[in-house]
């Protein structure tokens, strides 16, 4: 009788269900270290235990908060995830309750292996999902994802309140059709003399439109853009939009490249062969923004050595945090630097002050032109002119602005 | 049982505001219709123990706020007095130290007009500041402008399965997200919490299109977000809104109610996309 229930209810797809992926952590570290035959047998005995636990402490609790049987299935997922099925919708207390005994056993667990004298720990991950529909285990492998780059040993996602990521997956139509429409276009945001308060040049930056022409900005579209691996083309698009402006305008331009631009052949190649084509890279400033640590000088190094031979011009962006520090700059042939919009936005607090002034310091010994970003105000303006720094960029000056009206100011 | 007091306030006054005199019992019958949605027996004893509760707790904020403004009305009238003296003296030392004891006044009920017009859980301005302070005694705003109508998604959902806590968190962890974008974006406004899960800004600019796209884009980005509780919960909530134009001479009343059906539509326009 339990049988043909259970087999009604695992079968039935309306059947409720809450299911924990548990995943060893660092598995392939430990089949590294131990061996495969070791690895396969810690994978044993953590089934083995995961059964016991449903038959003893977990059914138990079960029985005790919901006076019933629960019917529930254990399998193998991957080399070293186990997925655990409950075919019932449980609380989220009961949730918690459960996650608990079973990371309180795994990571408890003496594991034996071959060598006799010896028994090791291991750490497990659990990502959990609730819910009716098929996508549940989708929802799960999310908060099993999350839970590891968050270095957390538990997630759990709620699907109903996924229920409306409409949203999202559009944003990714919407992307391809920028892509497929050449939609993409470069806004420009003036960067004004601060002697002669003349706009000096532009700063390129990426917009896209959704369907209804309402403009998207990069806080939106990048990190989407970069996951689902759209962005290179969008790049490559823009690159050759802003290209396109400047011989038609000859306006100067700077385009925002990451170290992973330049090392991508494909957006590396747009801008040799761009600048080899037209005679634009006196118009050209190439900014660099690092997104992670350079390890490898020698690319970038060489990438600068080419473009210079152009005339075309290399700024840091966002000097004064995150990798960028005047080791690196030392490293680069650098003509201008920018300046951390977060320490612009700070610039009246006297330790924010002190700190620009000794990056000013710096660079005029260098004969490495600045500018400020994020000028918002015109206490900010006037704290910059007074410190020095060569350039202002920022709504003060000006918002960034489609091609046609800047042409429309500047006539 | 506070929360859904508050709920059936929220909703009866919502229910009220349009018109010109509440009498009392107006209030009484909204709010007695409202607590049967609710489904709340107002004639229960507990009930009647928790209104009682509720309050007293009330009372004792209003008791504080009385007696510090009593205790800085007697600071005025002993620095008054005082002050008739100096003057009468000539004695210029003691006018400089009443002047400092009137600034101290001053300080202290500036701080208790923002107690009064601040909400407790995200420290934004509360309904309270909207009829009291950002509209005029006629109803209109006093200035060109454009109102932002904002509705957290999920947020009866999010208070039942996970509790207040969690829900409370959400709507800071909103408005502080809100506040943080405009102010990026240079605009100059006023965010103010006008119920549980509703945001009002009034924002001081013209171009309306520029702040839809402008929100549309902070919602876009707000979506590929996730929050997390402690206890391992992660969630995705997002709002809907709705934005109009008004003038100096419109009134609030009627420019919110614009602003909340294009926010409908809005609402309408996600989820057909479905």
């Amino acid at each position: 009788m339990f049988l043909t229930n259970f087999l009604n209810t695992i079968t039935n797809k309306n059947t409720p269900q809450t299911l924990f992926l548990i995943d060893i952590l660092y598995m392939r570290d430990i089949n590294a270290i131990y061996g495969f035959r070791n690895g396969d047998l810690i994978i044993k005995q953590l089934k083995v235990l995961i059964k016991e636990l449903l038959k003893k402490d977990l059914s138990f609790l079960l029985n005790k908060t919901l006076h019933k049987k629960i019917a529930y299935s254990l399998k193998r997922k991957h080399t070293d995830v186990f997925s655990l099925t409950f075919f019932e919708d449980l609380d989220t207390s009961l949730l918690l309750k459960i996650k608990d005994i079973i990371l309180n056993k795994l990571q408890t667990f003496q594991f034996d292996i071959l060598n006799p004298l010896m028994q090791i720990n291991i750490d497990v991950t659990i990502g959990c999902a609730k819910g009716q529909c098929e996508k549940i285990i989708v929802y799960a492998e999310k908060a099993l994802q999350n839970a590891k780059l968050n270095f957390e040993s538990y997630m759990y996602y709620d699907s109903n309140l996924y229920a409306n990521e409409s949203l999202n997956q559009n944003l990714v139509d919407v992307i391809k059709y920028n892509i497929d429409h050449k939609k993409v276009v470069p806004f420009f945001q003036a960067i004004s003399d601060n002697k002669t308060d003349k706009i000096y040049k532009y700063e390129a930056l990426m917009r896209l439109y959704d369907k209804n022409d309402n403009i998207l900005l990069p806080g939106t579209f990048l990190p989407k853009a970069k996951k689902y691996r759209l962005y290179t083309k969008l790049m490559q698009i823009l690159i050759t939009k802003v290209f396109d402006t400047i011989i038609q305008h000859s306006i100067h331009v700077s385009i925002n490249l990451e170290y992973n631009d330049i090392v991508n052949p494909l957006i590396n190649t747009t801008i040799i062969e761009g600048l080899k084509k037209n005679k634009i890279g006196d118009y050209l400033t190439i900014e660099i923004l690092e997104s992670e640590k350079i390890n490898n000088f020698d690319i970038i190094n060489e990438f600068i050595r080419k473009i210079k031979q152009y005339n075309v011009k290399i700024a840091i962006d966002d000097f004064g945090t995150g990798f960028s520090n005047y080791d690196y700059i030392l490293k680069l042939n650098v003509d201008y630097i920018k300046i951390d919009g977060s320490l612009i936005e700070k610039i009246d607090e006297e330790i924010y002050t002190n700190l620009i002034k000794s990056i000013v310091g710096f660079c005029k010994k260098q004969e490495i032109k600045l500018i400020a970003e994020y000028v918002s105000d015109i206490k900010k303006f006037r704290y910059v002119k007074s410190l020095n720094i060569d350039y202002s960029q920022g709504y003060y000056i000006q918002k960034p602005l489609p091609i046609k009206d800047i042409l429309e100011r500047n006539v | 049982m506070k929360t859904k007091l508050k709920k059936i306030t929220d909703k009866t006054v919502q229910d009220l505001l349009q018109n010109e005199i509440i009498l009392p019992s107006s209030y009484f019958e909204s709010f007695d219709r409202n607590a049967k949605d609710i489904k709340l027996d107002i004639t229960d004893e507990e009930f009647e123990k928790e209104v009682s509760d509720v309050l007293v707790e009330e009372l004792k904020n209003i008791n504080e706020y009385m007696k510090k403004t009593i205790k800085n009305i007697d600071n005025l009238s002993k620095a008054t007095k005082d002050a008739q003296e100096a003057i009468v003296n000539k004695d210029e030392s003691k006018l400089n130290e009443i002047n400092t004891s009137i600034s101290g006044i001053k300080e202290e009920l500036d701080s208790l007009k923002a107690l009064v017009y601040l909400d407790a859980l995200t420290k934004v301005y509360n309904r309270k500041w909207i009829y009291n302070q950002a509209i005029q005694e006629d109803g209109t705003i006093g200035y060109d402008g454009i109102l932002l109508l904002i509705d957290i998604n999920d947020f009866n959902y999010i208070v039942d399965k996970y509790g207040n806590l969690i829900a409370d968190n959400v709507v800071i962890y909103i408005s502080k997200f809100l506040s943080q974008k405009l102010k990026k974006e240079s605009l100059t406004f006023d965010i103010a919490r006008y119920s549980n899960d509703q945001f009002v800004l009034l924002i001081r600019d013209d171009n309306l299109s520029n702040v839809n796209s402008f929100v549309n884009n902070v919602r876009m980005e707000f979506s590929n977000s996730t929050l997390k509780s402690k206890s391992g919960l992660t969630f995705k909530t997002n709002f809907t809104f709705g934005a109009t134009k008004f003038k100096a001479n419109e009134e609030f009343q009627q420019v919110l109610e614009t602003a909340a059906n294009i926010e409908d539509l809005d609402n309408e326009k996600i989820k057909g996309t479905k």
